[in-house]
C-alpha cells in the first residue's frame, strides 16, 4: 500500500532557528475544518470550454483613484464564492492581476479551498488596478455558484473606503451596476471534524470521518486518516496492491497554492497510505510547510464497491501553523571592513546572523553610486550562488568582465568600481532567511574607491610582532594592505621549527590587516614560523608571487614554485 | 552539463583514449546497490546506458546513478508541461516558492526529462531527483535502492581546521557550474567561494576507490597582453575536426576553444577566444546538435536570448586577440526569436530542444522547441 517510500524529514530542523512547537501543531489540529459541500450555480459548462484566462463571472477591476501617497496599501476584497467541481481534484479561486499587467500579483487568496468570502489584495502603488477572480478545478466538470451583489466596499490600509466594481462578462469596470447576479441553489453542510455520507442506497449507511491528526510523540508529524470504514472494506484495502492512482483517487491531500494561474493539473502529495488502527492513513511523505493550507479529499465512490455511487467528496482542510514571524535576523558583517576599496576589489562576503535562503538573490542586492542610482550588473550572478556550507556567509564577486582589462564588458561598460568615487552595497530587509523571516532591517556598507591595486602582496613587507617565551600572549602579523578574510582566517598557520602545527586561536583584525595567533598553550623559547599559502589574496585578487592580471608584455612577473611561504621567527 | 547529441559521441568514442569501446558494456562496474548520501544535487549530465551523473557540491562530489531507465523512446511527442515548478510543488507538498529547478537534463536513451530539484531554500533543503515523461506529470525517482557509485573531486575543498584551535567546517565550498560525460570522463567545472580560482576537473568513470581526477587550471588571455584565471561558468565537449574539445563560456563572458588532450594533470590551460558574446549578458547553457550534415552549438543567455552559432568556422577561427569594438566579434551568431525566458536547456532528441522557461506569473514551464 506504499504509494511511495518514507524519507527522513528534517526541513524544520533548522540550526539557530526555533525548534517545532507541538502546542501550535496541536491548536492548528483541533481548530482543521472538514467541508461537505454542494454548490449547483446557474450554468455548467466543461472546464476546456471556460478558456484559461478570462473568468466570465470573475473578471472585476477597481476603478477608484485612491489616494495613499507613496505608502504601499492593502485592501481586503469581500467576494463570497462556491465552488464544486466533483472531480476529485482541488479547487477554489485564484485571484490575481491582470495579465497585461506586469507588476508583481502581491496577492493573496482564500486558496484552494471549498468556499471562501475574501481575499487580501497589495498594492505598491496608486495606479488603478484591475484583477481576475480565476477558479482552480484541474479537469473535468465543474459547477459553480456564487451569491454576491454589484458593489462592494473595502478598506485600505489608511482606512479609506475603496469601491470595486463588478463586472461581466469580461474587460474593465464601469458598467457593472447591473451585474447579474447568479445565484442558484447552494445546499452546503459544514461540519467539524466529521461529516456523514450514504454510500449507495444498498448499502448500509457508514458514518466516515475524515481528519488530520498527529503523532503523539511528535506534533508536527501530521497525517490524515479516515475512519469509519467497515472492516470488510479494510480489509478490502489492506489487500489491495494497486497502482499509486488508485490511492490518489481515493484520498489526496495537496497544498495550497496562491499562484496557479491556469488549470494545469496539479497532482496530489507524495505519501505512504496504510490500513491502521481501524482506518485508513495518509503520511506525507515530506514535512508540511509551516502557514501553508492542505486539502484532503476523501472520494466514497472510489472504494472498493463504491462505483456508480453519486455522492460528493468530503474534504478536510488543515492550516499547518505559521513559523512565529520576528524578523531578528541580520546582516551581521560585510567583508572588506575597510571604507576605501580599490576600484578593481575581486569580492565581498556578507555575513548573516542565521542561515539564510537561497534562489534570486541578486534581486536583493544593490551596488549604488553617490546619486543613489543602481550600477548595472555589478556582480558575477551564478544561479548555483557561493554561500558557505551553513548558508550564513555569501561570497559575492564582482563580475570578472569589469575588472579584467580587455574584455566586453569593462571596455564597453566600464569597471563596477571607479576611482575617486563613492558606493554603497546595499542588502534589501525583503531577502528571507533559512526560516522564511525577512532580515529586520536592510544593511548598507558606504565606501570609497581608490586605485586599482595590481601588485601582489609580498610577504618580505609584512611585520611580525613576535610574543614572549612563557606567556601565551598573541603572535602579530601585521599587512601593509587590508587582506582577504576567509583566505587570510584560512591558509596561514604557525608551526614550530620542526613543522609541528601549533593549536591556538587566530583572529583578523584592523580591517583585515592584523592578523593574530594565540597559542593554546604558552610559547617556549626558540624558533616558530609562519607557513602561508601563496593563495592568499588581497583584496584584488592578486597572490602572492602572482598578480590577477599578468602583464604578458611588461617586466617579467615574479614567480613562487612553492605553494607555501615560511616566515621564521624567535621567541624569547 | 549536458550530453554532447548521440551523432556527435559515436565518432568521438572511437577517438583518443584507447580501451574506451572495450568498457563500454560495464558501465556500472564498481557500482553498489542501495541508497546514494546526496547532500545536495546541482547540474546533471547522462552518459551511457542510462547513468546519471548527478553534481553534489555540497558533498563535492558526483554521483553516478543507473537510473534503469533505459528503454528507448516511442517516437518525438514534444513536451508542453505549464506550471512545472507549481506541479512539482504540489507533489513535494509544498509551496511554488519553495521549489528551485537546479538543472534539466533529458537521457538520451528514453527522451525523459530529469530535473534537480531543492525542496526548500535553507540549509536544510531537501534534494530531490525528478523525472518527467511526455505525459507531463512528474515523479520523483526514488533512490532509496539503486545502482550507484561516488566519484570525489580532486583538491576538493575538506573540512579542514580554520584558526588552529576554533575546529569548525570549512567554509570553503565549490559550487559545481557544470558537468559533462565524454568518452570515459567526467567533466566538472568548479567555481569556489573564496579563492577566483579556475579549476577544471577530469574524473575517469567508472569511479574508482581512491580519487585519481585531473585537475587543471585554465586561463584567459586577453588581446595577446593579459591573462587571467578564468573559471568556466558553462560547456560542452564537441569535435572541432578531429580534435576533441570543449566549448566554454567564461564567468567574464567570452566563449572559448579548448583542445581536451590538453587536460594533463597539472596543466596549465589557456582558452583561445572565439566569440565575444556582448556585455550585459551572461551564458546559461549550451548544447550542440546537428542540422542538414551542419553542427551547430545553442547557447542561452540571460539577456540576449538564445544564440545558435555555426561551428563550420570554429576549427579555422581565429583567436580574438585584439579589443573587441564591434557589436559581434569572432564565429557569426544567430539570436534565435521567440525562445525566451530560458533558464534550462538539454538536447531532447535529434530534432528538438528540451527547456525550462518562465511562463506565466511565478510559473515556469518545460517545453520542447524545434531545433533550429
Amino acid at each position: 500500500m506504499t504509494r511511495s517510500g518514507e524519507r527522513d524529514g528534517g526541513e524544520r530542523d533548522r540550526p539557530g532557528r526555533t525548534s517545532r512547537r507541538p502546542a501550535d501543531w496541536a491548536r492548528a489540529l483541533e481548530s482543521h475544518q472538514t467541508v461537505a459541500c454542494h454548490a449547483w450555480g446557474s450554468f455548467r459548462r466543461d472546464a476546456e470550454n471556460w478558456g484559461r484566462d478570462l473568468m466570465p463571472f470573475g473578471n472585476f477591476c477597481d476603478e477608484s483613484q485612491r489616494d495613499c501617497g507613496s505608502k504601499p496599501g492593502v485592501a481586503r476584497y469581500e467576494l463570497p464564492w462556491e465552488i464544486d467541481a466533483q472531480d476529485g481534484n482541488p479547487d477554489g479561486v485564484v485571484a490575481r492581476r491582470r495579465k497585461r499587467d506586469t507588476t508583481p500579483l502581491g496577492l493573496k487568496t482564500d486558496g484552494t479551498a471549498t468556499q471562501g468570502s475574501s481575499f487580501l489584495a497589495q498594492w505598491d502603488t496608486c495606479v488603478q488596478q484591475s484583477y481576475l477572480f480565476q477558479p482552480v478545478y484541474p479537469t473535468g466538470r465543474a459547477t459553480l455558484g456564487w451569491t454576491t451583489q454589484s458593489l462592494w466596499d473595502c478598506r485600505t490600509a489608511n482606512g479609506s473606503g475603496v469601491r470595486l466594481l463588478l463586472a461581466l462578462p469580461s474587460g474593465c469596470c464601469p458598467v457593472a451596476a447591473s451585474l447579474a447576479v447568479f445565484v442558484a441553489a447552494l445546499f452546503c453542510q459544514f461540519a467539524v471534524g466529521a461529516a456523514a455520507q450514504e454510500l449507495s442506497s444498498t448499502t448500509p449507511p457508514q458514518k466516515f470521518s475524515l481528519r488530520w491528526t498527529s503523532d503523539p510523540s511528535d506534533a508536527s508529524k501530521v497525517f490524515v486518516e479516515v475512519s469509519g470504514l467497515s472492516a470488510a472494506t479494510l480489509k478490502q484495502l489492506d489487500r489491495s496492491n494497486t497502482k499509486p492512482h488508485f490511492w490518489s483517487q481515493l484520498l489526496a491531500v495537496y497544498p495550497e497554492q496562491e499562484d496557479v494561474i491556469a488549470d494545469i493539473g496539479l497532482p496530489s502529495m507524495l505519501g505512504t497510505y496504510r490500513v491502521q488502527s481501524g482506518a485508513l492513513r495518509f503520511e506525507p511523505q515530506f514535512p508540511l510547510e509551516p502557514g501553508l493550507g492542505y486539502r484532503a479529499i476523501f472520494h466514497l465512490d472510489q472504494l472498493p464497491g463504491g462505483h456508480g455511487v453519486r455522492s460528493p467528496p468530503i474534504s478536510s482542510v488543515f492550516k499547518a501553523p505559521p513559523r512565529r514571524s520576528n524578523p531578528s535576523t541580520v546582516v551581521s558583517q560585510i567583508y572588506p571592513s575597510a571604507a576605501r576599496l580599490p576600484e578593481n576589489l575581486l569580492k565581498f562576503y556578507v555575513h548573516f546572523s542565521v542561515p539564510m535562503s537561497r534562489g534570486h538573490i541578486y534581486e536583493h542586492i544593490h551596488l549604488r553610486d553617490a546619486a543613489g542610482k543602481d550600477v548595472e550588473l555589478p556582480f558575477l550572478e551564478i544561479d548555483e550562488e557561493l554561500w558557505n556550507p551553513d548558508m550564513t556567509r555569501l561570497t559575492l564577486f564582482i563580475d570578472p568582465g569589469r575588472i579584467k582589462r580587455g574584455v566586453r564588458p569593462l571596455e564597453e561598460v566600464g569597471p563596477a568600481l571607479e576611482a575617486g568615487k563613492r558606493f554603497t552595497l546595499v542588502i534589501d530587509s525583503t531577502w528571507l532567511d533559512g526560516a522564511g523571516s525577512p532580515l529586520r532591517e536592510s544593511f548598507q556598507k558606504t565606501f570609497e574607491v581608490g586605485p586599482p591595486d595590481r601588485d601582489p602582496p609580498d610577504p618580505a613587507q609584512w611585520k611580525i610582532q613576535p610574543p614572549k617565551a612563557e606567556t601565551r600572549g598573541a603572535l602579530t602579523l601585521i599587512f601593509p594592505e587590508p587582506m582577504d578574510h576567509a583566505l587570510a582566517q584560512r591558509v596561514i598557520c604557525v608551526t614550530s621549527a620542526t613543522g609541528e602545527l601549533l593549536a591556538g586561536a587566530t583572529a583578523l583584525e584592523d580591517q583585515e590587516r592584523r592578523w593574530t595567533f594565540t597559542p593554546a598553550r604558552p610559547w617556549r623559547h626558540g624558533a616558530y614560523q609562519l607557513v602561508i599559502q601563496t593563495t592568499i589574496e588581497d583584496l584584488a585578487g592578486n597572490n602572492i608571487g602572482k598578480p590577477f592580471e599578468v602583464d604578458l608584455v611588461g617586466p617579467v612577473q615574479r614567480r613562487l614554485a612553492n605553494p607555501s611561504v615560511k616566515l621564521p621567527f624567535e621567541v624569547h | 552539463m549536458k550530453p554532447i547529441t548521440h551523432q556527435i559521441l559515436v565518432p568521438l568514442l572511437s577517438l583518443l583514449v584507447a580501451g574506451a569501446t572495450a568498457r563500454a558494456a560495464d558501465w556500472t562496474a564498481g557500482m553498489k546497490e542501495g541508497k546514494p548520501t546526496l547532500k545536495s544535487m546541482g547540474p546533471l549530465a547522462f552518459g551511457p546506458d542510462g547513468i546519471l551523473f548527478v553534481a553534489d557540491t555540497k558533498g563535492a562530489a558526483v554521483v553516478a546513478i543507473a537510473t534503469g531507465d533505459t528503454t528507448p523512446a516511442a517516437g518525438d511527442k514534444p513536451f508542453k508541461v505549464e506550471g512545472i515548478n507549481q506541479k512539482i510543488a504540489g507533489l513535494l507538498g509544498t509551496s511554488a516558492d519553495q521549489i528551485l529547478i537546479n538543472d534539466l537534463a533529458v537521457n538520451p536513451i528514453s527522451r525523459n526529462a530529469y530535473l534537480a530539484i531543492s525542496r526548500g531554500r535553507g540549509p536544510s533543503a531537501i534534494p530531490v531527483l525528478v523525472r518527467v515523461k511526455t505525459d507531463g506529470q512528474p515523479e520523483v525517482v526514488e533512490l532509496d535502492r539503486v545502482k550507484f557509485s561516488s566519484g570525489e573531486l580532486p583538491d576538493a575543498p575538506i573540512d579542514g581546521v580554520v584558526g588552529q584551535e576554533n575546529r569548525q567546517s570549512n567554509p570553503r565550498q565549490e559550487s559545481i557550474t557544470d558537468l559533462a560525460f565524454f568518452q570515459d570522463r567526467v567533466l566538472i567545472a568548479g567555481l569556489s567561494n573564496e579563492e577566483f580560482a579556475s579549476t577544471f576537473r577530469a574524473i575517469p568513470f567508472p569511479f574508482k576507490t581512491v580519487a585519481n581526477g585531473t585537475s587543471v587550471e585554465i586561463f584567459h588571455g586577453s588581446h595577446g597582453k593579459f591573462e587571467t584565471r578564468a573559471p568556466v561558468r558553462t560547456f560542452v565537449p564537441f569535435k572541432v575536426g578531429n580534435e576533441p574539445t570543449l566549448l566554454a563560456a567564461y564567468t567574464c563572458t567570452p566563449l572559448v576553444e579548448i583542445p581536451l588532450t590538453d587536460l594533463k594533470p597539472g596543466a596549465k590551460i589557456k582558452g583561445k577566444t572565439i566569440a565575444e558574446l556582448g556585455n550585459r549578458n551572461r551564458p546559461l547553457d549550451m548544447i550542440v546538435y546537428k542540422k542538414d550534415g551542419k553542427d551547430f552549438l545553442l547557447l542561452a543567455n540571460s539577456s540576449r536570448g538564445v544564440m545558435k552559432i555555426s561551428t563550420d568556422q570554429i576549427q579555422h577561427s581565429e583567436s580574438i586577440t585584439a579589443p573587441v569594438k564591434e557589436e559581434r566579434k569572432g564565429l557569426p551568431y544567430e539570436t534565435i526569436a521567440g525562445w525566451t525566458g530560458i533558464e534550462q536547456l538539454d538536447t531532447l532528441d535529434p530534432k528538438h530542444a528540451l527547456v525550462v522557461r518562465h511562463g506565466e506569473g511565478t510559473s515556469l514551464n518545460l517545453e520542447s522547441f524545434d531545433l533550429p
